[in-house]
């Protein structure tokens, strides 16, 4: 079996794990078979037959990895932005830990709550501890990959612009960070699995996801606010109460420390907190893997109580669908979107930041002019960014745990055309509705009634933006891929989703300026969705997924 | 004789619904158990508790002697699995799968690849060693579970409906196999809904129903309170007596309406 470079690496800590009752040999051989299983992803329907895929996943993974170094890229910029080190690594560690988190919660969440792995591994001489810690360090590896990729800029940047010692320190707290995060969301996962028990858990698990995108959204907007720019060049640092729950100053405040000798009471206290911190969680969090590793179970234990039939659902399909194969397969990929823990696991973090997307330059421009300021702005054009996720959200409608149930497609030989159409028209009534009714409600209240033909233009674009995302991207069948441990970088789609949304929001811009224009936009959107989504779905025999291709391996 | 598994008092609950109801079971070295139930009735679940795989239950349970919760690891190290769903990385080539597990039972990979390579062999299936799982046909990849659960040479086995799949000379060979360990002095606790099978293999019959031990003993006690094979005592037990009734019922759902006769 391939011995991976990391556990080499690992070698080095044995003395470490073995202090903290560790099994290695036995975590070592788990996490071999992990990265081993994680680069051999397979499809139950391959495209275009080709036999290189197999071998995929971890150059997928590893050519997603440039699209961090771009973000990275940007970090530069706030390190030589100011030699008040509090503020310019602030931002630095704060976007940093926005970028791990949101990556955290919507990839990583499903390995940190997998429960598999139990009846294979647990029913071996293996116990909790050693079992939870392969988990983890799966989880470490692939962000800490991704940190490198992200800070190998900055990084480089201050080894030439602050010196070795600077680096040294920064290096060092980049991967305390990574530490601190991964743990904080298994804590926060522990709290929440030892409280709620049954079918509430699997919901509140991804109301959780939700809500922890909110809350690192946020608190990267706070970073801002602890500052006072009086002066273009002047920035001074005021410390309050809340400033104090902000990692990111925690951790720049370490560099005020160590390289600027500051010993000012806030700038110790932090730098006490940056050490302590982290070092707490991750005690507490060995302290609480047994119990972590009891409650997991509950999320498989059945709950023989069904859900009660969506009759709405059911008379929306009927409304929007207009043929009984194209509802079938409406329903269907319904039913898989509200139940599929995995999916929703994956998803759901999306879709907060959807939600939240939209208030950002509301937010502040409130904070700046008040809300009567923002009543009167076109700032309601943000509503567009709740689209930004829509690549993300369809990318994922390829995948399943259940993936080897796609034979059906092909058994029955659907109309693939219906299976689109029906998946997508669930996917949009679903996951992008609700938060677009919920915006929609927040808008009008701050905006007023006068833009609610804004409104409807803004949702009629969003389903003609899936239609074109569909149609220009790569169409593979919904639900018969498995997951992979890491997403695939699809930066490509965004840049498309941008392009798309460019035009759109072009137009819907130059409509407000012609009398009735906006009406007029109404009334194309309506025929274009119309014509797209009725004729648009047809394709061409000479498919890449034509039945030839279908294969179990 | 031996007591090699005690349960004592079992209980489990899954939120209001109490599936495991004071189960009080002494099993000794060198039985065969055949540890039968209608769906539902807490098979699994005894399993998964005697394996560690479900923490939060009532009662005690010892195995070797010892209570389970004191040393929830050590005593796996002479137990083998086979699980009902075939859980199994199947991404992963027979030969990869087979020495990571031995490995977790603390065996050395020279040893359990040589091992798993024989009994390979001999469940002849030794061409597909080096194949992904994933590609193997449902017995196959059954075999490959059942050596997985036999590398470390285990004192007790659990199987939990383990022939499922498998060719009929293949079974021959397995129950073969299963009689000659207990020979040996080897426990076995094996659940299946195949009562022929269990009939002739078990030489104690546990029969679980609503969660409560209803029936316990061997085929011939059984016998000397109930009439006919096991199949028609099992019915008898758990009380279901309208096999005819519910048959008709589903033949006459299944009847097309007069529009499909076309088709």
């Amino acid at each position: 079996m391939k011995d991976y470079r990391m556990l080499s690496f690992l070698d080095l800590f044995r003395g470490f794990f073995n202090r903290m009752k560790i099994d290695y040999p036995t975590m070592r051989k788990i996490l071999q078979v992990k990265l081993l299983l994680d680069s051999r992803r397979v499809s139950t329907i391959q495209v275009n037959n080709d036999n290189i895929k197999q071998n995929e996943d971890k150059n997928y993974f590893i050519r997603s990895l440039p699209v961090y170094t771009f973000i990275g890229l940007f970090f530069i910029f706030f390190i030589l932005i100011s030699d008040n080190y509090i503020f310019s690594m602030s931002f630095v560690f704060g976007a940093f830990m926005v970028m791990m988190m949101a990556s955290l919660i919507s990839d990583f969440s499903s390995v940190l709550l997998d429960v598999r792995d139990k009846v294979i591994v647990l029913t071996k001489p293996v116990d909790n501890r050693t079992l939870n810690m392969a988990k983890v360090l799966h989880v470490f590896y692939y962000i800490f990959m991704i940190t490198m990729a992200m800070m190998l800029p900055s990084l480089i940047t201050s080894l030439i612009v602050r010196g070795i010692g600077f680096f040294l320190i920064f290096l060092f707290l980049v991967i305390v960070v990574d530490l601190f995060i991964i743990m904080f969301t298994a804590l926060v996962y522990i709290v929440i699995l030892k409280v709620f028990s049954g079918e509430k858990l699997k919901d509140i698990i991804n109301y959780v996801q939700i809500g922890l995108s909110f809350f690192i959204m946020i608190s990267y907007q706070l970073i801002g606010r602890v500052f006072e720019f009086s002066e273009v060049f002047d920035i001074s640092f005021k410390p309050t109460w809340w400033s104090y729950l902000l990692p990111p100053i925690w951790f720049s405040s370490t560099f005020e420390l160590l390289f600027k000798n500051n010993r000012e009471s806030y700038v110790l206290i932090y730098s006490a907190l940056a050490l302590l911190v982290p070092i707490a969680s991750i005690i507490i969090y060995i302290k609480l893997i047994p119990t972590f590793e009891r409650n997991l179970q509950k999320l498989n234990e059945a709950d023989s109580k069904g859900k009660k039939k969506n009759k709405i659902n059911n008379i929306i399909g009927k409304i929007i669908c207009s043929n009984k194969e194209e509802r079938s397969f409406y329903n269907f990929a319904t039913n898989i979107i509200k139940n599929e823990r995995n999916f929703k696991l994956k998803v759901y973090p999306s879709l907060g930041f959807s939600l939240i997307f939209p208030f950002i330059m509301i937010i502040t421009s409130i904070m700046d002019n008040g809300i009567k300021g923002v009543a009167n702005s076109k700032l309601y054009f943000s509503i567009y960014f709740t689209g930004l996720m829509l690549t993300t959200i369809i990318h994922m409608l390829r995948f399943s745990d259940n993936y080897k149930g796609a034979w059906i497609y092909n058994f029955f030989s659907v109309n693939h055309a219906n299976v689109y159409r029906g998946t997508l028209k669930a996917m949009f009534i679903n996951l992008v509705t609700p938060i677009f009714i919920l915006i929609s409600i927040i808008f009008l209240y701050l905006f007023k009634g006068r833009i609610i033909s804004d409104l409807i233009i803004g949702y009629l674009s969003l389903l003609l933006t899936i239609y074109v995302l569909h149609k220009i991207g790569d169409k593979v069948l919904p639900f018969s891929e498995t997951y992979g441990t890491t997403k695939s970088g699809n930066i490509l789609e965004f840049i498309k989703l941008l392009l798309v949304f460019g035009v759109l929001i072009g137009l819907h811009f130059g409509t407000t300026f012609i009398p009735f224009g906006k009406y007029f936009y109404i009334l194309i959107l309506i025929v274009l969705n119309k014509v797209a989504w009725k004729y648009g779905f047809k394709e061409k025999k000479v498919g890449s997924y034509s039945q030839e291709n279908v294969s179990l391996n | 004789m031996e007591s090699i598994i005690s349960i004592r008092n079992l209980n489990k609950s899954f939120g209001s619904k109490r599936v495991l109801k004071d189960i009080n079971l002494e099993i000794n070295k060198g039985e065969i158990i055949g540890y039968i139930g209608p769906n539902g009735a807490g098979k699994s679940t005894t399993v998964k508790i005697m394996l560690g795989l479900l923490e939060e239950y009532e009662g005690e349970i010892e195995i070797f002697g010892k209570n389970i919760k004191d040393d929830p690891v050590k005593y796996k190290k002479r137990i083998g699995y086979v699980p009902e769903t075939a859980d199994i990385y199947d991404n992963l080539t027979a030969r990869e799968y087979l020495t990571f597990i031995g490995e977790l039972y603390g065996m050395e990979y020279e040893e359990v690849d040589k091992k798993a390579e024989e009994l390979m062999e001999l469940f002849d299936i030794r061409e597909v060693y080096d194949g992904r799982i994933n590609s193997f046909s449902k017995g196959m990849k059954q075999k490959v579970i059942i050596i997985s659960s036999l590398l470390n040479d285990p004192d007790i086995l659990f199987l939990d409906e383990p022939l499922s799949g498998i060719d009929a000379n293949s079974v021959m060979v397995i129950k073969e196999v299963l009689s000659e360990l207990v020979k040996q002095g080897k426990t076995i606790f094996y659940s299946s809904h195949i009562m022929e099978v269990v009939e002739k293999l078990s030489d104690r019959i546990i029969l679980l129903a609503d969660g409560k031990i209803v029936a316990d003993g061997s085929m011939e006690d059984l016998k000397s309170q109930l009439e006919g094979s096991l199949e028609s005592i099992f019915n008898q037990l758990t009380g279901f007596n309208e096999h005819s009734k519910i048959a008709q019922g589903i033949v006459s759902t299944i009847k097309r309406g007069a529009v499909d006769e076309g088709l």
